[in-house]
């Protein structure tokens, strides 16, 4: 068996460990509540609203 | 591996490890997804992932994997792994994290770990296809962040669209005006970028699990993928911008970011799915015609 090969499980199960830590961490983890909405990425105006904007 | 068969010797072999860390990172992403409300990418990571799992289930079912690794390789994936952990446990919960660059990149990243983990230096050759799929899943999302902004573009090509359908549409900058009272502003997010990066990781998956014989065709279908979601985007603006005056607000707030936003990524891929399986259909035509003849 290839010294790789020897330390590879240990070195998974270490992993393994740790990432279950981490999936524990993100699961009870809380979003922090978000903001009032941004503008709209795509948002209706009126031409006349437009025209106002544009004069500026 | 049966559930009645995991005993104490399971825990001595390898593909156990590798099965039980491929998916506690797997659910670590997918939980994170889950919990920024990215329903798109979390859809498309399922997908992604699912075919991953087949392709490698595939090569496992005709004996093509080789789990040994040198100790180089296997302590450099660890590395790769164990960074991506504490990348991920230093992740702030907020709405921010749907733009984080790491979070589109961590599979690929762990893929390319798991890949050094499990079979070395040459397992990044065994798993081209593998890796292929998970680059194509976040990377180009990233990259196209810092290269370019193609909304005007977008604006242009819908705008366009509205013209030659017989609608008094024109374009300033990046706004769409269709008199008396209808404008929209095609912003970034709009632009389409994230529909044509759907598509393109679509197309790379199907290319892996169904391939076509014809490489010229190989190197095309992406392309064509990219314009299928971009195509799809500009009909929504279009839509988008026959609907955006005040008394449709609900109508619009359905569309751009109601389910109605979603039914457009459907048709992409819909679309996609069909252009697809009339050139798999084409090309097993093509093999019966050459067989008959031969």
């Amino acid at each position: 068996m290839m010294l790789g090969n020897k330390i590879q499980i240990p070195l998974l199960a270490l992993l393994v460990i740790g990432t279950l830590l981490v999936l524990a961490k993100v699961m009870l983890e809380k979003m922090e509540t978000a903001p009032p909405e941004p503008a709209a990425m795509l948002f209706p105006k009126t031409s006349a609203m437009l025209d106002s904007e544009l004069d500026k | 591996m049966k559930i009645s068969s995991l005993s104490v010797n399971s825990f001595k072999d390898v593909r156990f490890w590798l099965l039980a860390l491929a998916a506690t990172q797997a659910a670590v992403y997918l939980t994170i997804l889950w919990k920024v409300d990215d329903s798109a990418h979390l859809g498309m990571s399922l997908l992604f992932l699912a075919a991953v799992v087949s392709l490698v289930g595939d090569k496992h079912q005709m004996q093509q994997l080789s789990l040994s690794s040198r100790p180089i390789p296997t302590l450099l994936g660890g590395l790769i792994l164990a960074f991506v952990l504490v990348q991920t446990a230093r992740f702030e919960f907020n709405h921010r994290l749907i733009n984080n660059d790491f979070l589109r990149l961590i599979p690929i990243v762990s893929g390319f770990g798991l890949a050094l983990v499990a079979s070395g230096f040459k397992g990044l050759k065994v798993y081209k296809k593998e890796l292929a799929i998970l680059f194509f899943l976040g990377v180009p999302s990233v990259l196209v962040r810092y290269i370019a902004d193609i909304s005007p573009f977008t604006a242009w090509f819908s705008s366009s669209m509205l013209w030659y359908a017989g609608f008094n549409a024109y374009l300033n900058e990046t706004y769409i005006i269709l008199p008396p009272e209808n404008a929209v502003n095609v912003y970034e997010g709009c632009s389409g970028i994230e529909s044509m990066n759907y598509v393109l990781g679509l197309s790379i998956v199907s290319l892996a699990m169904f391939p076509l014989s014809s490489r010229l065709l190989s190197l095309v279908v992406p392309f064509i993928g990219i314009a299928i979601g971009f195509v799809v985007n500009a009909f929504r603006v279009c839509l988008l911008t026959l609907i955006s005056n005040p008394e449709n607000k609900a109508a619009f707030d359905y569309w751009h970011e109601g389910t109605g936003s979603l039914i457009f990524g459907l048709i992409a891929v819909v679309v996609y799915g069909a252009f697809y399986y009339l050139l798999l259909q084409i090309e097993e035509r093509k093999n019966k015609n050459l067989s008959a003849e031969s």
